[in-house]
């Protein structure tokens, strides 16, 4: 097993690499001028060339590359073109704000899914399944950003009880982590719910029932396990798209996270943040699926690593 | 790995700083809707940073609430009648926050930094018509000129022109920009970017009755109705910008107030006149006499706006009074089929996609089609824009037949409107001059008022420059946006400006 895991390891390093061609070349791709947009609009084009020829923009573009490749490979993850600051201590302050907020979204969100997937599953057709169903519908297809600014009014401005936006305290998670959590728990529920409902079909379930087993054991023990599998990949994806950070929730709350950063990056074309922005989220994404393909051993120990 | 290293330690850094609780007494905290750049105003063309740097770094001259010229550094001013040289007397009794003393020596050290070409800051431009810059005595600072420029008194007011302490200077170089050293009444704390900047008051002063407050914080932030948020629950007590369509949001609960003033910027639809239809005045008339100013300022700004009378805002130095815009769609069908477009007139519009900049779009769209012109609207998000435009840009292939663009002229002086927007000199790329606008009786107006440093002459040139753009029509006259900021109620002292930046340094509580 451990042979698999770090033969699995070492495959990351080519896709990184893939990555980092097309990274590189969707940024530069992309129209704009870094030059001119810190220049700002009412600069004058001797300005505009000035700060030009300050940040070596000038440069062709496949030396930039082997720059970028090179400083990757060395951990160097170059200097932001806006703020003239190391990108590696930028992304170092704004990763574990995002850390913490997609564990406290992830956390409560995964408890909520799986209780309402079962007990939907289990009640199936009846009320409550409607229910916590049409509120998972409701989850997934709210905005982002008008639930935040919802819960922002009624709890900071109308209540009081919660600062509106920034992170200074670890109460401030709360509003956002309920934001960015909903769209999550309500994916986690539909997916747990149709899960169950596929595995309560298979013959050991019933198996399980003849022999006497009493109904709660048969559901969260039996079911639920075997349910665990898809359900566990989805959530692994998800945590890999909140460890992106939600660059709508980070805005709405000022969050000091990757999303705001990666958003004032991509609005000044700041070259270097969104390289290695981009590249660490890729790097989130591949750890991730490799954990949760470790994880599937434990949950189902039939499964064999070669 | 530095960089998990460099995680953890910003996690011990946030767990520091939740346990340090701001004291809230005589403290101001501001929203601004800009992430900050550098705290370098010579470095930066951007106005969150010329407006918090104001506490900090100090200017010879400054702007009152209507971009009057105001004394700060400076005691007194004059330019010699050949506009080449300017004498500033200085302030005595004034040192930095790092105890060395403001003098002559200190301004120059500044000046010289901003006139020396080769250090590519931002604004290095501004001083490019700086000869030398001498010292007769210690209170004395004399500008020397390469050519007569007679707008330089308001360069010298210009935001950015702020005198930074020469040690910091030498110590740090282009650090100042992340630790900025000045005379403010407010000395710098604390910088976290895209989260807080903190300034704290300054003991020693040299107006002994200032600042009031102990210590000012900014917040950027971008997301508008999060500024409001933060208004109405009192985490802040200031809010800049204040979008038009929330300013009722605040209004509604009486203890905040919503400021309002007109702006200088003036927005236009400039008229593309390499284009062989626009080289036709009959067309570009047309064009604006279909447009509706006052329902422009309705729909795009929500009312909180004024049609413009003259091609530079009122606010502007120098300003005159034109004939105002009027709608007259007759009028306007009638001269597109004198200029031969019967069958009407196909045109691409670029802008901006921002919500503002798309209804500018439809509302011009919708407008034209009264006159039979069937537009193409392209909103362009910012950088693609500001590439398109700037960037890779040649005057005689220019796609766009109409430019939405707005002008702000940050010195607060006619040259520094007339000039980049509707000289031959300002054609884009090169600076903002959208129409390819080309006209003699302007660019020699406009030279002739910097010939001289005698506000009477340049007055008079001016009003030259004014009244035939005006008449030319390069660019269909939209709207003068108002200025608005959000406030607490029994606060006072801090306030927009027209340019867009704010001031604060006066703050204080009823």
């Amino acid at each position: 097993m451990l042979q698999y895991f770090l033969r699995r390891l070492a495959a990351l390093v080519p896709v990184l690499f893939l990555i980092s061609i097309f990274v590189f070349l969707f940024i530069h791709a992309l129209p704009g001028d870094p030059a001119r947009l810190l220049a700002g609009e009412s600069a004058t084009q001797e300005e505009v060339e000035a700060i030009r020829k300050a940040l070596n923009l000038d440069r062709p573009l496949f030396a930039q590359y082997v720059d970028f490749l090179k400083n990757l490979a060395t951990g160097n993850l170059g200097i932001s073109l806006r703020t003239g600051e190391p990108v590696a201590t930028m992304i170092g302050r704004a990763f574990m704000p995002t850390f913490w907020l997609s564990v406290c979204a992830l956390a409560w969100s995964v408890v909520f899914g799986l209780v309402a997937g079962v007990v939907s599953a289990v009640r199936r057709g009846s009320a409550g399944d409607h229910a916590g169903m049409f509120l998972a519908v409701s989850g997934i297809s709210m905005p982002n950003f008008w639930l935040g600014l919802l819960l922002m009014q009624f709890f900071s401005v109308h209540l009081g009880w919660l600062g509106t936006s920034g992170f200074d305290e670890p109460s401030d998670l709360i509003l956002p982590s309920i934001t960015l959590g909903a769209g999550v728990a309500a994916v986690m529920a539909r997916f747990t719910r149709s899960a169950v409902i596929d595995v309560a079909r298979e013959d050991f379930i019933r198996t399980a029932r003849a022999k006497g087993l009493r109904e709660r054991i048969v559901i969260w023990k039996h079911a639920l396990r075997n349910a665990l599998i898809p359900v566990v990949t989805m959530a692994g994806l998800q945590f890999g798209f909140l460890l992106g950070g939600s660059i709508v929730v980070e805005k709405v709350f000022r969050w000091p996270g990757l999303g705001s950063l990666l958003l004032d990056a991509i609005n000044f074309r700041d070259y270097a943040v969104v390289q290695a922005e981009i590249m660490l989220f890729s790097l989130q994404f591949l750890l991730i699926n490799l954990a949760v393909d470790m994880l599937y051993g434990f949950i189902n120990p039939a499964i064999r690593y070669k | 790995m530095t960089f998990f290293k460099r995680a953890a330690y910003s996690a011990a850094l946030l767990a520091s700083s939740i346990l340090a609780t701001p004291a809230m007494t005589a403290d101001l905290a501001i929203a601004m809707d800009q992430i900050f750049q550098k705290m370098d105003p010579h470095n930066s063309n951007y106005n969150v940073d010329y407006s918090a740097a104001s506490g900090v770094l100090e200017r010879l001259i400054g702007f009152d609430h209507n971009m009057k010229l105001v004394p700060q550094l400076a005691t007194s001013w004059e330019g010699s009648d050949d506009a080449k040289t300017f004498t500033f007397k200085l302030r005595e009794g004034v040192t930095f926050h790092d105890g060395t003393d403001f003098n002559a020596a200190a301004v120059k050290a500044n000046f010289d930094r901003l006139a020396d070409q080769s250090q590519n800051l931002a604004k290095n431009s501004l001083f490019k018509v700086v000869d030398t810059v001498e010292t007769p005595d210690d209170t004395t600072v004399v500008l020397k000129l390469r050519e007569p420029f007679g707008a330089m008194i308001n360069t010298v007011a210009h935001p950015s022109v702020v005198i930074h302490s020469p040690k910091a200077l030498e110590e740090m170089g282009k650090g100042v920009e992340k630790h900025p050293v000045g005379t403010g009444p407010f000395k710098f704390k604390q910088w976290i970017p895209g989260e807080r900047l903190v300034l704290e008051k300054n003991e020693d002063y040299w107006d002994s009755e200032w600042p009031k407050v102990e210590q000012v914080t900014f917040y950027p932030v971008t997301e508008s109705s999060t500024r409001v948020s933060m208004l109405l629950s009192d985490e802040v007590q200031f809010i800049h910008v204040l979008p038009a369509e929330l300013a009722e949001s605040v209004e509604a609960s009486g203890d905040y107030e919503v400021l309002e003033v007109p702006g200088i910027t003036v927005w236009t639809a400039a008229m593309n006149m390499l284009k062989e239809h626009f080289k036709d005045e009959r067309v570009r008339r047309a064009f604006n006499l279909a447009v509706d100013q006052e329902a422009f300022v309705d729909v795009v700004y929500s009312g909180h706006g004024v049609v413009p009378d003259s091609p530079i805002a009122p606010d502007t130095r120098f300003y005159e009074s034109q004939q105002p815009p009027r709608t007259d769609i007759d009028e306007a069908r009638r001269l597109m089929n004198e200029a031969g477009h019967e069958d009407g007139l196909d045109v691409t519009i670029w802008g901006i996609n921002n919500s503002t900049g798309v209804r500018m779009l439809q509302f011009l769209q919708q407008q034209l089609s009264q006159i039979n012109v069937r537009a193409k609207i392209v909103p362009m998000e910012g950088a693609t824009r500001s590439e398109k435009v700037f960037s890779s840009m040649v005057p005689e292939n220019a796609e766009f037949d109409m430019l939405l663009g707005g002008w702000s002229p940050s010195t607060g002086d006619a040259d520094w409107h007339l000039r980049p927007v509707y000289a031959t000199e300002g054609w884009i790329p090169k600076i903002y001059n959208m129409a390819f606008y080309s006209n003699e009786t302007v660019d020699k107006a406009i030279q002739d008022a910097l010939n001289t440093a005698d506000p009477e002459k340049r007055r008079e040139a001016y009003s030259v420059a004014q009244k035939q753009i005006w008449k030319d029509e390069p660019a269909v006259w939209l709207a003068i946006e108002n200025k608005m900021a959000g406030r607490k109620a029994g606060l006072t002292g801090v306030f927009q400006m027209p340019d867009g930046t704010m001031q604060f340094t006066k703050a204080a509580y009823e």
